[in-house]
């Protein structure tokens, strides 16, 4: 179940909320829990087993932070205050255990991937993974005490906003909001805002967008003209901003909802100077989680030029390994790596300096990379990248191309692009802030809305409203 | 008031749509459930529709047994216009004999093949005018075009006129290729063929000199097939064969194009398509030169 279906926006959330607001803060951690389970139940089709495994994930973790607490204290008896600092066996055997259980199965499921064709991924995984390591990691370096009830825990990790795709919230930055929130009328009135705009952004931008990618794949990367690939990769760049910041905004409109703050995950990355400012604006939870607990533990960059190298490398191609069981995104884990490095050797400051020429930087190596993400397949890949620079084409062996195709798809999808466009330069959020208390403002709102409603609506399967061939 | 007049807003407008949808969602879920019961029934032994007392689901099973055989349409063709000889492109008989003067020895160019030809057609059609070399033949064709929709549509294709009628009134068309059906198969089936008749019919009157060639609708993927409840393969091989006959009766070519996309399971092969139901661009060609060696 996503946040953009009329199940989800009619049925689940409504009767979710209705029981929630009902009960005291007790019981309202419980229900978030079971309620969370039964919408991530929907998810996976009621695969039991995936249920299983994140129930065990929430014991296990739970058992292991407990765990790294007991050592500690044992630990401190034995040796007095002095040696607090010091971490025993006992804690390093518990956070090493817990850890190999957490990125065991995730790595399972990923890299079973690259051998079964029929394995699905549970829903989620990665995210949830990410989350739970941080709770431990966290207990394990004294940032946060260890969770003292199992509901309350298990209400963190499976939290509905952001189970299925994050933003991924660490247990410190939440776990007082388990022990006292507040929900007041105006929380919710800025949650249904936010709601409604991520909401907006995913249905009346992103899907309309993704149509256009659908389209040139429908032709086939082989029969389309260079300015159409170009077309097509700036809709797919838009459609993966619009998809996973609107849902990021839906996450945090339905946090203040429940009377939680979740990060924003989001700030306007395309207007980036740079890939390295464009990563520490895209996916922040995301970044910020490999810092912390990857690019810092190797030493970051206190250890000496290779080191850092060699630091950010395994970042890099890890961040591309999390996105998906395919050797393209090590691929494009890498591309970025060596993008990231020749910045740092230099070229940040030309870029920094120059605007115009840090925007038209970006403006070829936003679509590029994500090119790199979208196909999985290296021989079509190559084929698309000889589209998008047909220089380094040879001639020959040129399917049929139709020379009309960039006029067309321009004419159907030249109004979404351009709002889009538009979209990105943070233009709206800005209109939003400034006047989100005016009644006009509302009365937009409720019109992108109604809108999406009615896109939902006629999205449906009826063979009479929608033809599709 | 004024800090939160969103939130109000917001939940009325919410409960004012709160009833059609839960409507709405309650049908999906009905339609839902009833395509995977009939499925369901499907998928039950043969002999038992055989043996049992022939219900609704008798009218399916013989389609369905056609599609078991995946090319009951080329035993079909034999006994239409005969246009259809997948060895080479000595067709003969009644029908051609009225344009014998163009019994090709040597294969047309795409040029004088489809001179003074109208392709009819829904977004299969676009893709073949856009990808494939047609000549100068002229094209009347939309996404979701069908029989219903003739006169009232669009034409998607550029450099054409807008309306069917338009196109007809322009010039007196040697051939005409009509590839309909598939966005049909929402509508009851007795009622489409009722139409599609009537509307080639009107094809006839307005170019008496045309020849009309009706072509099959190219099938889905098998996968895809099996997910949908309307349309599907079955289904399209059921409008296929109401096309057939329709040309039977009247005298009109029909020919079928899915022998070269066809997997062994009577799919649309999953190597040339992406989105399971339009060939990929580099194909259509194939499918032309199909359409010139078959030589209608």
């Amino acid at each position: 179940m996503v946040f953009s279906s009329l199940e989800f926006i009619f049925l689940f959330l409504p009767l979710f909320l209705l029981i929630y607001y009902l009960l005291p803060l007790r019981g309202k951690n419980g229900f978030l829990f079971l309620g969370s389970l039964v919408f991530y139940g929907f998810g996976i089709e009621w695969n039991l087993y995936y249920m299983g495994l994140i129930i065990i994930s929430v014991l296990l973790n739970f058992l292991a932070a407990k765990g790294i607490e007991h050592y500690r204290r044992k630990n401190r008896i034995r040796n007095g205050e002095e040696n607090a600092e010091h971490k025993s066996a006992g804690e390093k055997t518990m956070l090493i255990l817990g850890l190999c259980y957490d990125f065991g199965v995730l790595l399972f499921f990923k890299y079973a991937g690259f051998f079964m064709e029929n394995l699905i991924l549970p829903v989620g995984i990665s995210f949830y993974t990410f989350q739970i390591t941080s709770y431990l990691v966290d207990v394990y370096r004294r940032r946060t005490r260890a969770e003292q009830d199992m509901v309350r825990l298990g209400g963190y990790l499976t939290m509905f906003p952001q189970l299925i795709a994050g933003p991924i919230v660490t247990y410190s930055e939440v776990h007082k909001q388990f022990r006292r929130r507040r929900i007041t009328l105006i929380g919710c009135n800025h949650g249904v805002q936010f709601f409604t705009l991520g909401l907006g952004f995913k249905v009346l931008l992103a899907n309309q967008l993704g149509n256009l990618w659908e389209d040139i794949q429908t032709i086939g990367f082989e029969s389309i003209s260079t300015p159409l690939a170009w077309l097509g990769i700036v809709a797919y760049s838009l459609q993966i901003y619009f998809d996973f910041y609107g849902y990021s905004l839906m996450a945090v409109g339905l946090g203040k909802l429940l009377g939680f703050r979740i990060p924003d995950n989001f700030r306007q990355p395309y207007m980036s100077l740079s890939m390295t400012e464009f990563w520490r604006r895209w996916h922040i939870t995301l970044g910020r989680w490999f810092r912390e607990y990857v690019y810092i533990p190797l030493g970051g960059n206190r250890k000496g030029k290779v080191r850092r190298f060699f630091n950010l490398l395994i970042v890099w191609l890890l961040t591309g390994l999390w996105h998906g069981a395919n050797w393209n995104f090590i691929f494009w884990g890498l591309f970025l790596f060596v993008i990231l490095t020749v910045e740092k050797a230099g070229l940040l400051k030309v870029l920094e300096r120059w605007k115009v020429v840090g925007h038209l930087y970006m403006c070829i190596l936003i679509p590029v990379s994500w090119t790199l993400f979208a196909i999985t397949d290296f021989f079509q890949l190559k084929v698309y990248l000889l589209k998008l620079f047909p220089f380094f084409a040879g001639s020959g062996g040129q399917a049929v191309v139709f020379a009309g195709d960039f006029e067309k798809y321009l004419g159907m999808y030249g109004v979404g692009l351009t709002v889009g466009l538009v979209c990105c330069t943070g233009f709206v959020e800005k209109i939003f802030i400034r006047w989100r208390n005016k009644f006009w403002m509302s009365f937009l709102l409720l019109c992108i809305f109604g809108a999406s409603v009615y896109c939902m609506y006629k999205g449906l399967n009826d063979p009479f409203l929608y033809y599709r061939f | 008031m004024r800090k939160y007049h969103y939130l109000v807003l917001f939940l009325v407008g919410f409960l004012l749509v709160w009833p059609f949808v839960l409507h709405k969602l309650y049908i999906e879920q009905k339609k839902g459930a009833e395509a995977f019961m009939q499925r369901e029934a499907e998928k039950l032994p043969e002999e038992e529709t055989v043996s049992g007392n022939k219900t609704v689901s008798g009218d399916d099973t013989v389609s369905g047994n056609g599609t078991l055989s995946g090319n009951d349409t080329v035993s079909g063709n034999s006994t239409v216009s005969g246009n259809e000889a997948p060895e080479g492109g000595e067709a003969a008989d009644g029908e051609t004999k009225q344009d014998a003067e163009e019994a090709p020895e040597r294969e047309l160019s795409p040029e004088e093949f489809f001179k003074d030809t109208l392709f009819i057609g829904d977004s299969r059609t676009m893709g073949l005018v856009e990808y494939a070399d047609l000549g100068d033949a002229a094209v009347f064709a939309n996404t979701g075009m069908n029989v219903y929709r003739l006169y009232t549509m669009k034409n998607a294709v550029r450099e054409q006129e807008i309306y069917l009628e338009d196109i007809l009134a322009k010039k007196r068309y040697r051939k005409i290729y009509l590839m309909s059906g598939i966005n049909e198969l929402g509508y009851s089936e007795a009622q489409t063929i009722e139409r599609f008749e009537e509307e080639v019919l009107k094809l006839r009157e307005l170019q008496p000199d045309a020849k009309i060639i009706l072509q099959a609708n190219l099938h889905v993927t098998t996968a895809r097939s099996e997910k949908e409840a309307i349309f599907n393969n079955e289904g399209i091989d059921r409008i296929n064969e109401n096309i057939r006959q329709i040309a039977e009766k009247y005298g009109f070519s029909y020919i079928d194009v899915n022998e070269v996309f066809d997997d062994d399971t009577g799919g649309l092969r999953t190597e040339c398509t992406h989105d399971q139901v339009h060939v990929l661009g580099k194909y259509y060609q194939e499918w032309a030169d199909w359409i010139r060696k078959n030589g209608v």
